[in-house]
Formats: C-alpha cells, structure tokens, sequence
C-alpha cells in the first residue's frame, strides 16, 4: 500500500510538470498582452514597453538566445525555477503574492465545494437507492427525469433563476456573497472555512450567516453531479439488487433496510466512488461559473479575473494548485476502492 | 420485494419533511437580519480575549452604505491607476487640491484654496488649507503636495517604488511625459512656503486647475507612501488621505470597507462607514440592488431603466452625459480614403434610430466629439450629416459604386470583406456593442454597404486599433477625464493618433496645440471651433451619440449626486433602513 502511494505520489512530478508546462503556453498562445490591458485605452508605446519590461515580458520565452546573460534567464525558466521553489510569483494586477492570494481564496471554493459535495452525495445516493429499490414506480420516473434535466442543467443559469426567486422575489435568502457585510467587516477567520471560524471564534451567528449565504450556491453548484450520482447510484443498485447474494441475504431473515443498506448499497457504492471523486474535481470547474453568480470570493472567480487581465502568475499558479489537488483527490478515490472492495490490493 | 419498500416509503415524506424545515430554517434566518448586531456585541463583550483586535466596532457597522462597483480595483493608490472602479474608492480616502462642484465639470476649492496663474499661464500658485491632517497625523502642508507630485513626476525619485511595479501611467498622458522628457510640459513644483506651492510649466497651460481635479490627482500621506513602500495601494496597505473616509479593510474579490473620519476637516460623513462591493456583472448588480444587498450601484444595461422606473424601491439619479461613442473609418483601407465614402456613411446612420432603440432614448444624438458640458469649445456653425439614405446613395454613387461595396483594400494591397468591429465589452458610451453594430450593419446594407461584424478579445482588440492594425470600421468611445475639450479632441484626433486609423492633419493638430495652450477661455474656444470644423469636414470619425451611463440608487438613498467625470465623494449619501 504504502508503495503503491509512494508511486503514485512520484508520479504527479511528470503530470505537474506537464500542465505548468501547457499553463504557461496556454497563457502566452492567447492574444492580449497584460500590459496593455492594464494601462488601458489611454497608454503610450513607451508606457507599454517599459510596462513590459517591468513584469519581465520582454525577456525570451524559454531560451535565451540573444547572447547576453545565461542561456536560461527566460520567462518558462524562471518561472519553474520559482515554482519549484514553492514560490508562485506576485500578481501583476495587485502585486500581492500569489500564495498569500491562493490562501485567502481556497477556503471559500472549499467550503463552496464541501457544501455541494454533501448535498449532491446525499441526496443523489438516497435518490438512486429509492429509484432502484422501487424500480418503475412513479418515484423512479420522476426523479430520474429530474436527473436527467440536471445533468442537461446550464448551472449559470440556475444560478440566476434560483437567485431571483430565493433573493430578490422571496427574499428568504442572501442573494451573494459568504456573510452579510456587518458580520464579515473586520472578521478575521481562522481556517477561512466561515462555518468553522464562526464557532472557533465564539461567534455562532457567524456560523449561521455563513451556512444561510452558502445554501443557494452549493445547492446550485451540487445540481449536476447529484444527478450524475443519483443515476449511477440506481444502475449500480440494479445491477447488485439481481446478484444471488441478495437473495440468499433475504432468505436468511435480514431485515430489508440491512439487505439494501449493507449488501447492496456497499458493494454498488464502488463505481459510484469513481464518480464522486471524478465530480469533486469537476465542482472545481463548476466553481468558476457559480462563483461568478454568487460574488463569491473563491478560486474560480479568482482565476477567471486573473484571466480576463492577463495576470499570469495568478493563473499559473492557480490551475497549478487545482491540478494538483484534483490528482490528489484522485489518489484518495482510488486508495478508498481497497476499503469498499477487500478483493482489491494495492 | 415488497416488504422492503415500506421503510422507504415512510423514509420519503420524512426526507422531504427535512428538506422543507431546513429551508424553513433557512429562510427565518434570512428574515431576521436585524438581531444581527446585538449578539455581535455580545461575545465580543465577553469574551474580549477572543475577539481579534481587527474586528470593527460592532455598534454601528449596520449602518454602512453599500456601494455596488463595477469590478476591484487594481489599486487604491490613485496616482497609479486609471481605471474607473479603482477612482471611485480613491476618491473617498484620497482628496484633491481642486474639486468639482457636485454634478457639474466647475471647479470648486477643495485642499488648495485659491489658485492663480501668471500671465501666461506657465506657473500657478496654488494656496493650502492650514487646517488639515491626513489619517495618520501628518499634517497637510506644502511639502505634502510637493513630495506627491514629484512621486509622480519624477521617475528617478527615491519613493516612487516604480522598480517594484508603480507606474503612474497617467501622467504621461495628461503631461506628456514624465519629468526631463522632450514632449513634457512639466518642469517641476516647488513649496514657498507652508500653504503655497508654485507650479511651472513648460507652456502656457490655462486649464491646468482642471487638470488638478481629475480623481487621478488625490494627495497621498507621505509618510504612509514612504512607510507602505510597494505596499501602499494594495490591499495589504490601503491608502491614506485627507478625506471624509479612512481605509477599513480590502477584501479581496469581495470588498473594501472604509470608515468616517471623525477627525475631518469639513463636513464630517452622515454615514459611518461605506463598504464598496466589486460585482463585475451589471445583470448582477441590478439583481442586487433589487434584492437590496447593495444601496447604489453603476452601469447598469439600458434596458435596467425599465425596471427601475416600474420598482417603487428603486430610483436613478440625474445625470448628464460626459462621453462619446463613435465609429471610427480606416483611412488606409481604401475606398475610406474618400471623403464621399466617409461622408456616405455618416448620412447612412440613424443615430435617432439606435439612440431610441437601444439606449432607452436616453442621451443626446452627437453631431460633433464634445459632449454639452463642452459645448462652448464647439464650432457654432456645425455642417453635420443628418440621416439622409438617398444623399448617401448619391454620394456613393458619386465616388463611382452606384450599387455599393462589399469589399475594402488593406495596405498590402489585397482585397477583404468590409469589417466591423464592435466592442467585446460594454461601457457608458456603448452599453450593448453588438446589437448597435448589427442596427449599424443593418442601416449601412440599405444604401449598398455590406459588413461583415467581428470582435476579439478586449485587450487584442485595443492593442491591434494602437498598432493601426484594426481596418475598417471601428466602434469605440471615450468617457472625459476633467473639463478640458482636448481630453476629447487631442485624444481622438491629435498627433498621438495617427496610426491609429490614419487620420494625420497637421492643420488641426496645430489648432488643438494653440487651443491648448491660449491664455484665455475665448482665445481657446476660437482655436478648437476652428479645429472642430476642419475634423467635421474630413470626417475620420462618425459621432454617434453622447450616452449617460445607468445608475440606479435604493430610493431612501439620499443625496446622491453623480459626477459626470465618474465618481464622486459619497460624505453627503445617507440612508434611512
């Protein structure tokens, strides 16, 4: 087990290499020049070039060939120098560094991210069991058409549509943002997990109004991966509620809620892990787009104004980090397959 | 089988039942904000220990105005900026030595008290206020003023921190250049003593106090700037200035909060604080002022003015257009580069029609570059090109395309479809580029012009229009910085633009230089109508309309009067909740 971690561990070096690798391309294939974006409508050539030297955008891309300096004083050659220093640079937009920006934003996509995923687990794993168990039934109908409308569901858009009706018509709920400005004004969190930081700090309202802002979000953002997860839960089910071992369970006496909860629902659970670990990286995509809606300060709104201006470090150092937690997460789905499945050994 | 179904079934209504309390739950707690403060108070009371010696005075933080802007800013060092979302945070911390009066382009004292040219405009003295401290105790005084502009205007200036990013672009453009440079007309400030500093210019420079009052120019405390170093200006160092507020905190992505300064000079704030929300959507924004999360908000669509009209919460305030949107023609690209063509596209353009249809009929329908509050500056006998399809089939014909064209000639000689470029973006001037481009190419089609519409990335599409590489026909617009017509004419139509589109009159670019530099009002008005008239008649840019932009407030907002320069100081909004 532990060299099989071991392994995979080693092996995230060659995939993170690759995507700063592509990052960085992808960054300067794009036309637009942060400079210009930054000075405007109104700036000078020589406003632009010195701009641009100032950032280090005038040096060569990857070698340095002019024959002055080292051949690898270059923008990819430093910028992987730092990287693997664990230094992500300094926005350009903000001068700010990257990493202290990466942890004021991470914490509010992963509470985002945690909210969606309880949700989306829940309600999705209750649905396809029920869907199963009552294969047929007008509940199973109904509840997967309601999947399948959720799988097709541009979240955007629900975003918006839950926002006007739970905001600004019902007024029940927050229409953005992670706390109501009195409560967030000078509060400093601890973990950045406002619903921790809340009951860390002794203040349970702050806890209250942090779970009130996230509810709209996170059901949002928990839509489409609770109907991916509802489906594969009720085809899995299936799939096990016909193996003979259900009967012989039955045939022993076990009552119906241990057939399906511990015979059935663990062992169709496996593909269903695969899924959840795939739409945990995937809620970080899912992100950008709720967060936009939502005024919500994460990593996706983050990364998508880092975009919009060109701010390289910020992007560079921001999908880096989402690559690497997405490959991680990956790792913990497949080590919880040998704790689901006993036949499997690393 | 069916022995198992009944748990779950009595499972169903319970799981149902839970969802509904939780949102019931939910939903009470929305409804209730009001408590809030109270318990707020209440465990940083008792537990003291506890409560983190940043957190806010929790007594009447509830009383903030909300302030929806438009985006973050880059920085809240307004000497190191230009856009607009970062002035209007400036301008409540930061003060300038010469304001405007509320809602006009006059200028009003504000840190200087008086100003006073010498004869020909090169040197101004400017008087102080004795009786002002910046936020962090420095005292205001003549040396302040000095080190801010030398901040700016000298690049080799101990603090200026420009190796560590600061750039103070603006500068250059409004002066030309930097200190020592050839085309500066600055040569330098000097304090007399503590309520006076003198500055030179390198030629007369008769509205250099309208100058002074662009929000780039709020004056910085030089010990902060000193102290804060890179930092001042970011969200690690906020900024410190002479204004009604003082800086809070930044949040970043979220908001930056700032509190009244109870030490003010003039009129303290009526409210206690403002917290300045970045929302970069004007749908979203909207939505907000509606659910009342933000109390104003600006840029919204055109079509907003409907919803605010018919929301008995909701109001906009008044304000005058101060900016142009128009439709540039590529004189390389023949056959631009005749003035029939030109001209036949300017009669072939409704304004009336897209003014109506996609501004709400909200603005003025521009027949020349320079918005009313300029209007002294324009040439009083205009010749403009009203709406007239059959003289723009007559003059098509004219320049020898009887049925029109469809294809235009790039500098390399080779043939291309007739291009037009609208915005990716929205601004004031052009809330909704690409329904006006489609009226555009719609209007253009019925006198025998065929378009083609394309669009690019924001930052491409300003970087290829600088290089001169956009050809064609190109919408772009401009909003004014301060009361100056060459801050609209020089800008579109100065030396500095002639790869832009090709547009390179001599005539003219002298005319705008005298108009810029004559001793008085009258002399300079003579210079620009003159200058006006010859770009009327050369045509190189379509005027298309003078548009203010959308703002909308909560209607107990009170107080509210915008700049049409762009952003104001919010001392004098208050709300009843």
């Amino acid at each position: 087990m532990a060299q099989y971690i071991l392994r995979r561990l080693l092996g995230l070096i060659p995939v993170l290499l690759g995507i700063a690798f592509l990052v960085f391309m992808m960054l300067r294939l794009i036309p637009g020049d942060p400079a210009t974006i930054m000075l405007g409508e109104r700036s000078t050539d020589e406003q632009r070039i010195n701009l641009r030297a100032q950032l280090g955008l005038d040096r060569p891309l990857f070698f340095n060939t002019t024959g002055e300096g080292n051949l690898f004083d270059s923008q990819y050659f430093s910028f992987m120098g730092r990287t693997l220093q664990g230094d992500l640079g300094t926005s350009i937009m903000r001068r700010t560094s990257v990493a202290e920006e990466l942890k004021t934003f991470f914490p509010a996509t992963l509470e985002l991210t945690i909210a969606a995923m309880l949700i989306a687990t829940t309600v999705g794993i209750i649905t396809g069991v029920l869907s199963a168990t009552r294969r047929g039934s007008l509940f199973d109908a109904g509840s997967m058409t309601f999947a399948l409308v959720g799988v097709s569901m541009p979240i955007f858009w629900l975003g918006l549509m839950l926002q006007y009706l739970f905001a600004v018509n019902l007024g029940w709920l927050p229409i953005s943002q992670r706390l109501s400005p009195d409560l967030s004004r000078g509060f400093q969190g601890i973990t950045g997990l406002y619903t921790i930081d809340g009951l860390l700090r002794g203040r349970p309202e702050i806890t209250l109004d942090a779970l009130h802002h996230l509810l709209l979000p996170a059901v949002t953002l928990a839509t489409v991966p609770m109907a991916i997860i509802a489906r594969m839960t009720r085809s899995a089910m299936l799939e096990v509620l016909g193996q003979d071992y259900m009967r012989t369970a039955r045939a022993k006496g076990l009552r119906d809620q241990v057939v399906v909860v511990r015979h059935a629902l663990k062992n169709a659970l496996l593909p269903v892990v695969t899924v959840i670990g795939l739409q945990l990286g995937l809620l970080l995509s899912g992100a950008i787009l709720t967060e936009t809606v939502f005024s919500w300060p994460g990593i996706g709104t983050w990364i998508l104004n880092g975009i919009l201006a060109r701010d390289y470090p910020i992007v560079q150092g921001g999908i880096l980090f989402v690559a690497t937690v997405f490959v991680l997460v990956n790792l913990l789905v497949d080590l919880s397959y040998a704790w689901l499945d006993p036949r499997i050994r690393y | 089988m069916k022995r198992s179904q009944i748990p779950l079934q009595r499972a169903l209504p319970l799981w149902a039942l839970l969802l509904v309390v939780t949102l019931m739950v939910a939903a009470c707690g929305g409804a209730t904000p009001a408590p809030a403060p109270a318990p707020t108070e209440a465990p940083a009371a008792e537990a003291p220990t506890e409560a983190p010696a940043a957190e806010a005075p929790a007594a009447d933080t509830s009383s903030f105005l909300v302030f929806g802007n438009s985006g973050e800013p880059d920085t809240v060092d307004s000497m190191d900026t230009t856009t607009g979302t970062a002035l209007y945070v400036t301008q409540q911390m930061l003060e300038n030595l010469i304001d405007f009066e509320p809602g006009t382009l006059e200028l009003a004292p504000a840190l200087a008290t008086a100003w006073e040219a010498n004869e020909d405009s090169t040197e101004w003295t400017i008087t102080l206020r004795d009786d002002v401290t910046f936020h962090d105790g420095t005292p205001f005084n003549a040396d302040a003023v000095v080190f801010n502009f030398r901040r700016l205007a000298e690049e080799d200036f101990e603090f200026g921190f420009r190796a560590e990013g600061k750039t103070y672009a603006i500068f250059p453009d409004i002066f030309g250049g930097y200190a020592g440079s050839p085309d500066t007309i600055w040569e330098g400030v000097e304090a007399v003593d503590d309520t006076t500093v003198v500055f030179t210019l390198g030629q007369p420079t008769p509205l250099f106090p309208n100058f002074l009052a662009a929000a780039y120019f709020g004056i910085s405390s030089p010990t902060a700037v000193q102290e804060l170093g890179a930092d001042y200006g970011t969200p690690n160092g906020g900024a410190v200035g002479t204004g009604p507020f003082t800086f809070l905190e930044w949040r970043p992505g979220e908001s930056i909060s700032l509190v009244r300064n109870e030490e003010y000079w003039g009129e303290p704030a009526k409210m206690p604080g403002v917290t300045v929300r970045f929302i970069g959507d004007a749908a979203q924004r909207l939505a907000e002022l509606q659910a009342g999360a933000v109390d104003f908000t600006i840029n919204l669509a055109p079509d907003a003015r409907a919803t605010i009209a018919n929301d008995a919460n909701l109001a906009s305030p008044p304000l005058e257009p101060f900016n142009i949107a128009y439709l540039s023609l590529n004189i390389n690209n023949p056959p631009f580069d005749n003035l029939l063509v030109r001209q036949a596209v300017a009669h072939a353009i409704d304004k009336e029609e897209i003014l109506e249809g996609l501004y709400g009929g909200v603005g003025d329908v521009a027949e020349d570059f320079l918005p009313d509050a300029l209007a002294w500056a324009r040439p009083t006998e205009l010749d403009p090109y009203p709406f007239d399809p059959e003289r723009a089939k007559e003059l098509l014909t004219e320049a020898g395309f009887p049925d029109g064209f469809s294809t235009m000639t790039l500098p390399d000689g080779t043939e291309s479809p007739v291009i037009l470029w609208y915005m990716p973006v929205s601004r004031p001037y052009f809330p909704t580029p690409q329904p006006v481009a489609e009226l555009f190419a719609a209007q253009l089609a019925d006198v025998g012009i065929q378009v083609e519409l394309q669009t690019e990335d924001w930052g491409v599409y300003l970087d290829n229009w600088d290089a001169g590489t956009k050809y064609g026909l190109v919408m772009l617009g401009w909003t004014g910085d301060y009361a100056d017509p060459n801050n609209f004419l020089r800008t579109h139509f100065g030396p500095g633009t002639v790869r832009e589109a090709g547009y390179d009159n001599p005539e003219v670019f002298s005319l705008l230089d005298e108009a810029g530099t004559a001793d008085t009002q009258e002399a300079a008005a003579t210079f620009f109508q003159q200058a006006g008239t010859l770009i009327n008649a050369d045509l190189p840019r379509v005027p298309i309309v003078h548009a203010p932009p959308v703002y909308g407030q909560n209607a107990a907002l009170e107080g509210w009067i915008p700049s049409p320069s762009g952003g104001e100081s919010f001392a004098n909004l208050s709300i009843s909740r």
